[in-house]
């Protein structure tokens, strides 16, 4: 029963720390699919952590914060596409910019805030939410039907998105944008307007995860404490190759290494920590060589369209 | 790949069109510097005594101007990485980590080989500090060409493998004795650049990395392997139809992009550091995106990029000693210039496609 | 165009707020707790005749003041002299290695009085550049035990002094095993640097001070801002019955201690008291003293009673000390806290040994 048990909250570990990177994976999803190459989801999610613990401060909820997250992540989602879609700038770079505007900007934000304590503010976090009769099931229960409301969200959203993209009018709209813009624009889509909701939508979802990271798993706001969970999102994506399903895996996965890096250093193996703290960053790269092919990224993605 | 395309066309016509972006880089960055200055008087801080004190801080003395050519020489390095890579149509975003990397081989070469006279033991750990980057580059380069893996992730997480590495190498296997500071023994004295301006920090790695500058435009644009590389950046699929191998150029470009960034790290130990300790870059491998952006990839660009960005590094110093602005906004000052710098290039872009519209009355295609 | 319209009015609106927030913080200024009684402003003469409100101090950070550790600590040490002595409060946040050398110079050649180097990182430029300017007193922050091993590490120079509490881990470890019932104890360091490693070093000492059959855990978590991976790190050692946690990693422990909320299992704050980070698992903080320590120096050059070489402030010169109990002393069996009074008594007056 004490296996099991460890079993049961190892997985439990796994999924929380799954949710930001999924919630972002399936924002970066939507970009990509209109054919942006976004790799600012690491400053998105740090402006949305520091806003939803602003929001859920000063209106009392961490639903105000979680709204408040949500539009710092649509507004970095505007002016990705403002710079990227209609000025048509190289998306590498402006998606560097981004993170580095969202780690220096929330930084800033914090300390005129909040101010240089080392006591924190008392904010209103997310309480976790078991499934009733669900959540009674020995070790099943624990691991998967006990969790916050964003983390049923966060996967919730996985079958919602695969439906919008694959059997809706829209989402194949938006494919297709990012297939072919310069056709799509003759069957009457307007490329532009798609990209920029699919930057602002996507932008959302990303934020969801940077506020999920600091009031739901935590309670608090601190500088550059989405520690490149950005990163490992946008390689989820491709490793998922660009299907919900895929990312959702890929984002459990990759956090399983941090859960096998708990379960090394708990059993006390002599492993540098310096080697345990690579982990998930060398299953991502082994995960792209082993599991990516080349062909299923949008046909479009990263090239700037100019209507003509 | 990556939006590049579109651009490299733009920028091979050097020249007025050159000269006219230089004229509009150096216009964003004064916006953007306009927009920090707002900001920084929104947060209550003094904006014109910040960017006083940040003129000063870079051009005020002759120690000021040297701190400058300090900051400016791991720049240069970095753009010229980026730069590279941009030319072939990568996206080299592992500067940091091959950085490092260079760094580690430069310090080991520098420590562990003894004995040698200066004129041969400097080149010995420049070579070790451009492989050791040159290597790390090539992982990416190599997973890219073997398993499809794009180097826009790769590099990324490669920079957090070879930063905790270094942690451990500094930390462990190669940490000075007793063993209490985490940093190397310092290298041989024959491994240390001379100085350049007497009395300041300036060395004489601005005057190599000024060297590689040109070794870096003779490869690109007066060699056969160069012009090949510009061919693969421009459009991969049409170099691999007229029968160039953009495989074997991927694997070379990550490997001669790798080894730039790495010698901006070699840099920094012989001339600068003298030892490996943890955080040996803050952060020149990114700063190196912004520096080639501004300089439209281009040789004598990236030295004013690198410029600019070696300014702005040593009069932020300033500014937070003077002025008391928190660091965190010399950040967001500098993505807003790389922000406004894109920006700008493509509003003069879309300006100069809507003359030639009117002039020919023809449509370019995309 | 309408778009343009609309991001400019973003931008806009995004200053606006920044410039009401930026005005509304002028008014609450935080207090630091300080050990002290506070001193009279002014009235103290140093240098040259000088007032303590004229003495000039700067502290030169690697990190930010608000990384909820070293460097905020720092902070807090300046801020303390600013705010009783009412000295310009100076510092400079993200300096880098290569960098410390030409800071020191900017600051020294402006005749500062007392300029300190935070961090034993910056150990070679500090020594180089002190004995070019000998009239600053330079502090650098060592943070770490002296024995026969790192003696040699101290370069004599008359204006140059190695500043720092030790054996805070001895401290730290002997509540943890007066805390346990399980008998088992994890301390989480963030990374292998000396300013972490020292603290590690004692723990187990500490722990088997007060507690000789306990099991001892002490390990890295590998990072100083991932407050999430901490946290499951801390969770994964609880689910280990492990019933007492604490680490030394900047912002990163706070998760440590939230896990431990979480669990209902006891927790230790360090470097500020961190008890309103989880009320209902922070016992006690165990907080470097340097506000104090720093006041002292200060005094000590105000004074002409300027010492140089290795100034490290043991349990006994009041190096480390321990937060407010918070109500605690009431909710925890009553034996535990008189245990726990008694071995930090014990402590500070050397009867445990020498530290």
């Amino acid at each position: 029963m004490g296996v099991l048990n460890s079993i049961s909250s190892y997985i439990a570990t796994d999924i929380r720390m799954a949710a930001p990177i999924l919630l972002a994976g399936l924002g970066l999803l939507l970009v990509n699919w209109s054919g942006l190459l976004y790799i600012g989801a690491e400053g998105t999610m740090l402006i949305s952590a520091f806003a939803a613990v602003a929001g859920s401060f000063y209106l009392g909820s961490v639903w105000a914060g979680l709204l408040f997250g949500m539009i710092a992540g649509a507004l970095f989602g505007l002016i990705f596409a403002f710079l990227t879609v209609t000025l048509r700038a190289n998306q590498t770079v402006v998606g560097v910019a981004l993170n580095v505007l969202g780690a220096s900007l929330s930084a800033t934000l914090n300390r005129v805030i909040f101010g240089v304590e080392t006591t924190i503010a008392k904010i209103d976090t997310f309480e976790t939410m078991a499934i009733p009769g669900l959540s009674k099931i020995p070790v099943i229960g624990p691991a998967f039907f006990n969790h916050m409301p964003i983390v049923y969200l966060a996967f919730l959203m996985v079958p919602l998105i695969s439906f919008f993209l694959f059997r809706t009018q829209q989402g194949l709209n938006l494919r297709s944008v990012g297939e072919n813009p310069r056709v799509s624009d003759t069957l009457g889509i307007n490329v532009y307007r798609t990209r920029y909701t699919a930057s602002i939508l996507g932008n959302m979802i990303i934020g969801i995860g940077g506020a999920f990271l600091s009031t739901g798993l935590l309670n608090f706001f601190t500088e550059d404490m989405v520690s490149g969970r950005g990163y490992i999102a946008l390689a989820a994506v491709i490793f998922g190759k660009y299907k919900p399903a895929g990312v959702m895996l890929a984002a459990m996965i990759f956090m399983a290494g941090n859960v096998v890096s708990n379960i090394l250093q708990v059993s006390g193996a002599a492993i540098p920590y310096t080697f345990l703290t690579m982990i998930p960053y060398v299953l991502t790269i082994v995960a792209l060589v082993v599991f990516a092919s080349r062909a299923v990224a949008p046909n479009a993605l990263g090239k700037p369209y100019k209507r003509g | 790949m990556i939006g590049i395309k579109k651009r490299g066309k733009k920028n091979n016509t050097q020249g007025k069109s050159g000269a006219q972006q230089v004229l509009v880089s150096f216009f964003a960055t004064v916006v953007a510097l306009l927009l920090g200055m707002l900001l920084i008087s929104a947060l209550g801080f003094d904006p014109v005594k910040a960017f006083s004190s940040m003129l000063i801080g870079s051009f005020g003395s002759l120690n000021a101007f040297a701190e400058t050519l300090v900051k400016m020489t791991p720049l240069i390095y970095t753009g010229m990485s980026f730069a590279l890579a941009s030319r072939c149509g990568l996206t080299n975003l592992g500067m940091e980590g091959q950085l490092y990397m260079g760094a580690l081989a430069g310090t080991a070469a520098g420590i562990y080989l003894t004995g040698l006279p200066a004129a041969i033991h400097i080149p010995l750990t420049m070579l070790a500090g451009f492989l050791g980057g040159g290597l790390w580059g090539l992982i990416a380069g190599s997973l890219k060409v073997r398993f499809g893996a794009s180097e826009i992730i790769t590099t990324v997480m490669l920079n957090t493998i070879a930063i905790n590495f270094i942690d451990y190498m500094v930390n462990g296997p190669m940490i000075e004795p007793p063993g209490i500071n985490c940093q190397t023994p310092p290298v041989q004295d024959s491994a240390i650049l001379g100085n350049l301006i007497p009395g300041t920090r300036a060395h004489m790695g601005f005057i190599i990395a000024l060297v590689f500058v040109l070794l870096f435009w003779l490869y690109l644009w007066r060699s056969k392997p160069g012009y090949e590389v510009r061919v693969s950046g421009l459009n991969m699929e049409a170099a691999r139809y007229s029968g160039i191998n953009t495989n074997k150029n991927i694997l070379l470009v990550m490997f001669l992009a790798g080894g730039l960034a790495g010698l901006a790290g070699w840099n920094e130990i012989v001339a600068v550091q003298i030892r490996m300790i943890p955080s040996v870059s803050p952060g020149y491998g990114f700063d190196g995106i912004a520096v080639s952006l501004v300089g439209n990839n281009a040789p004598l660009g990236i030295i004013i990029g690198a410029f600019l960005f070696g300014a702005f590094r040593a009069g932020g110093n300033r500014m937070q000693i003077m002025a008391k602005v928190p660091n965190a906004i010399v950040s967001v000052i500098q993505a807003l210039v790389i922000i406004t710098i894109v920006a700008s290039q493509m509003v003069l872009e879309k300006w100069n496609d809507r003359k030639l519209q009117q002039e020919s009355g023809s449509k370019e295609e995309v | 165009m309408k778009k343009i319209l609309a991001l400019v009015m973003a931008m806009v609106m995004l200053l606006g707020t920044l410039a009401v927030v930026g005005c509304d913080k002028k008014e609450e200024e935080p207090s630091q707790p300080v050990t002290n009684a506070p001193t009279e402003p002014g009235g103290q003469e140093g240098p040259g005749g000088k007032e303590a409100a004229d003495m000039k101090v700067v502290a030169l950070l690697s990190g930010v003041i608000t990384d909820n550790g070293w460097n905020q600590i720092a902070y807090d040490s300046v801020k303390n002299l600013h705010d009783k002595y009412g000295i310009e409060l100076e510092y400079i946040e993200n300096i880098a290695v290569s960098d410390m050398a030409e800071y020191i110079r900017t600051y020294a050649e402006e005749n500062y009085d007392m300029v300190i180097i935070h961090g034993s990182q910056f150990k070679a430029s500090a020594e180089e550049l002190a004995v070019q300017y000998p009239d600053t007193k330079f502090c650098i922050s060592y943070g770490f035990r002296v024995d026969e091993n790192t003696a040699d590490q101290v370069v004599d120079i008359s204006n140059l002094a190695y500043v720092g509490p030790v054996n805070m881990g001895v401290l730290i470890g002997a509540i943890m095993g007066i805390l346990t019932d399980n008998n088992k104890v994890v301390f989480l360091g963030g990374q292998d640097i000396p300013a972490i490693t020292d603290i590690v070093s004692g723990i187990e000492e500490g722990v088997h001070l007060t507690n000789e059959g306990c099991q001892v855990t002490t390990d890295y978590l590998g990072t100083l801002t991932d407050a999430d991976l901490a946290k499951e790190r801390a969770l994964a050692f609880i689910n280990d019955g492990y019933d007492v946690v604490s680490a030394s990693a900047n912002s990163a422990q706070l998760g440590c201690l939230y896990a431990a909320e979480e669990k209902g299992v006891y927790a230790l704050g360090f470097n500020g008291d961190q008890y309103s980070i989880a009320p209902e698992a922070v016992v006690l903080s165990v907080m470097r003293n340097y506000p104090a320590i720093y006041e002292d120096v200060f005094n000590s050059i105000l004074d002409g009673k300027w010492q140089s070489g290795m100034v490290v402030y043991t349990l006994k010169d009041n190096g480390t000390i321990v937060s407010d109990w918070h109500g605690w002393d009431e909710k925890l069996p009553q034996e535990k806290v008189d245990r726990i009074k008694e071995v930090i008594e014990q402590l500070y007056e050397g009867k445990l040994g020498d530290y």
